[in-house]
């Protein structure tokens, strides 16, 4: 995206994270730099080398919607329904004064409603299809997140599900800065929901390898950029954004967070599990995110690291980081969010950019928690164990996912 | 004015309805993690439940199996509340 027209600011957040409901939930664990993982006592999980999880404690769908909603939608379903109608409110939009091709929600994730179909296949096997539930394939479907925010919120608009592994959110985002930015449409609802924390995802990250087997308390893992890192716990969550032209936001005097100034993705056209090694796909993923923000690698003042604690993402992103920022990279402060929330997957995309928008509002850089050995292939300019006071300008969040799919993200400060 | 045997018809079947729906909303609602509300005789199966055209259609299959009657599947469109349910099947017993 090279010739952005309309500048796209950032009018409103919702985020139900591990930290709970609400945007002071998360900002205060990221000040604190406390973990939000908790043991995994489902006996289901019983077997399971990963031991912990970055689970929602308290979230009661009921208290946003009636029952009679709530229960046709899936987890997944109803923390992105919530997290988009408070973003929403948090923006103070009147949506029925915005016409619905000037309005258009993009939403990512990457197992959606996973656990309702895997139930509704138990049931199949046990009892018969007679006794499966009608609503399954309406309910569950990887696109049905859209369809209900569309329905709650009243609107006749474009409302797509993005799926791109763990950078679903990110490309969510993006598409809709896109949008707005090209003048196309005035508002735009993104984010990104996920709700893995089912056996099927968990046992399937186990055999590949990507998950920490420490048992040493959920509160000393993942680690990632470190020496002894060994793979992420998965969270759970959903968040999403209001993008908005500068001139719809300024009209109606908006409460600004910050401008989403850029996006970019590519693929590295590599493996489907393996991070190209020269980090070919990161690189022109940021590249592009630069030229769209028209920025330099000099004006970046916090990347916020997909850093999963993964032995292959760490070390590649290191190189990646560094083919991008060259030696400008040293002078760049860099953390990791998801030892403190989890990987939410699909939607770690729009978690951690409500992160970056947080840090430049409160001028802080959350840390890399867990942060207790070096390794000299990760040696970049991180910030460890504790948070910092910096007045950020420019922040860029990195998300990359399974198949190579690499997406960046500029926020800034207005 | 109904007698007592009435009475213990009507909260016989009323009881029986109920364990039908909870057990066709928990059919519906694997791994949802929202609690089933209570369930009186004054619940809308639709406002209030969010039973849909097909679950309606598994209600009135379930009516039929448990209480060995033929509920008519254009009567019950009109069949809004746990109340209704309840007399409409008393009205199907009474013919039998």
């Amino acid at each position: 995206m090279l010739n952005s027209k309309a500048k796209v600011l950032i009018t409103g957040i919702g985020v139900i994270s591990p930290a709970g409901v609400g945007i002071d939930n998360l900002l205060q664990v990221l000040q604190e730099g406390k973990s939000t993982a908790s043991d995994l006592t489902d006996a289901e999980f019983s077997n399971f080398p990963l031991k912990y999880a970055c689970q929602i404690g308290n979230f009661n769908p009921l208290d946003y919607m009636k029952f009679k909603l709530a229960r046709h939608m899936t987890r997944c379903s109803q923390l992105g329904v919530v997290a988009s109608l408070l973003a929403v409110q948090d923006s103070k939009l009147n949506l029925s004064t915005i016409p619905s091709d000037r309005i258009q929600i993009y939403e990512g994730t990457s197992m959606g409603g996973l656990n309702n179909i895997l139930a509704d296949y138990e049931t199949f096997l046990e009892e018969g299809y007679q006794k499966m539930n009608p609503s399954t394939a309406a309910q569950a479907f990887i696109g049905s997140t859209t369809g209900e925010i569309a329905i709650v919120l009243g609107l006749r608009s474009r409302s797509i599900t993005i799926c791109s592994g763990s950078a679903s959110a990110n490309d969510a985002i993006g598409l809709g800065f896109e949008q707005v930015s090209s003048g196309t449409i005035d508002i735009a609802i993104v984010g990104g929901s996920e709700a893995p924390i089912i056996p099927a995802v968990i046992g399937s990250f186990c055999r590949a390898g990507v998950v920490s087997t420490r048992q040493d308390g959920p509160q000393m893992t993942p680690r990632a950029f470190t020496g002894d890192r060994d793979g992420f716990i998965v969270g759970e969550g959903a968040g999403f954004l209001i993008l908005e032209s500068e001139k719809h936001a300024k009209a109606r005097h908006a409460k600004i967070y910050a401008e989403l100034a850029g996006f970019g993705n590519g693929c590295d056209a590599y493996q489907m599990l393996v991070p190209h090694p020269e980090g070919e796909g990161v690189f022109l993923a940021a590249d592009r995110a630069m030229r769209s923000a028209r920025i330099s690698e000099e004006d970046v003042d916090y990347i916020n690291a997909h850093g999963t604690g993964t032995r292959l993402n760490d070390k590649y992103e290191t190189i990646a980081l560094k083919k991008v920022f060259k030696k400008n990279i040293f002078n760049i402060r860099v953390s990791s969010t998801k030892p403190i929330t989890g990987h939410l997957l699909g939607a770690c995309g729009a978690i951690e950019a409500i992160i970056c928008v947080l840090s430049i509002q409160h001028g802080f850089i959350p840390p890399i928690i867990n942060y207790l050995q070096t390794d000299p292939e990760c040696d970049l300019n991180f910030v460890k164990n504790k948070s910092e006071d910096k007045k950020i300008s420019v922040a860029m969040s990195f998300t990359y996912g399974f198949g190579g799919k690499n997406s960046v993200l500029i926020l800034r400060k207005v | 004015m109904r007698s007592e045997s009435e009475i213990k018809l009507h909260d016989e079947i009323f009881s029986r309805l109920k364990s039908i729906i909870v057990d066709l909303l928990r059919v519906s609602q694997e791994k949802i993690s929202v609690q089933i509300p209570e369930i009186t005789i004054e619940t809308d199966l639709v406002d209030d439940l969010g039973l849909d055209s097909v679950e309606m259609l598994d209600l009135t299959t379930a009516i039929s199996a448990e209480f060995g009657v033929n509920p008519d599947a254009g009567q019950m469109i009109n069949v809004r509340t746990i109340d209704d349910a309840v007399k409409y099947i008393l009205e199907l017993k009474s013919k039998s």
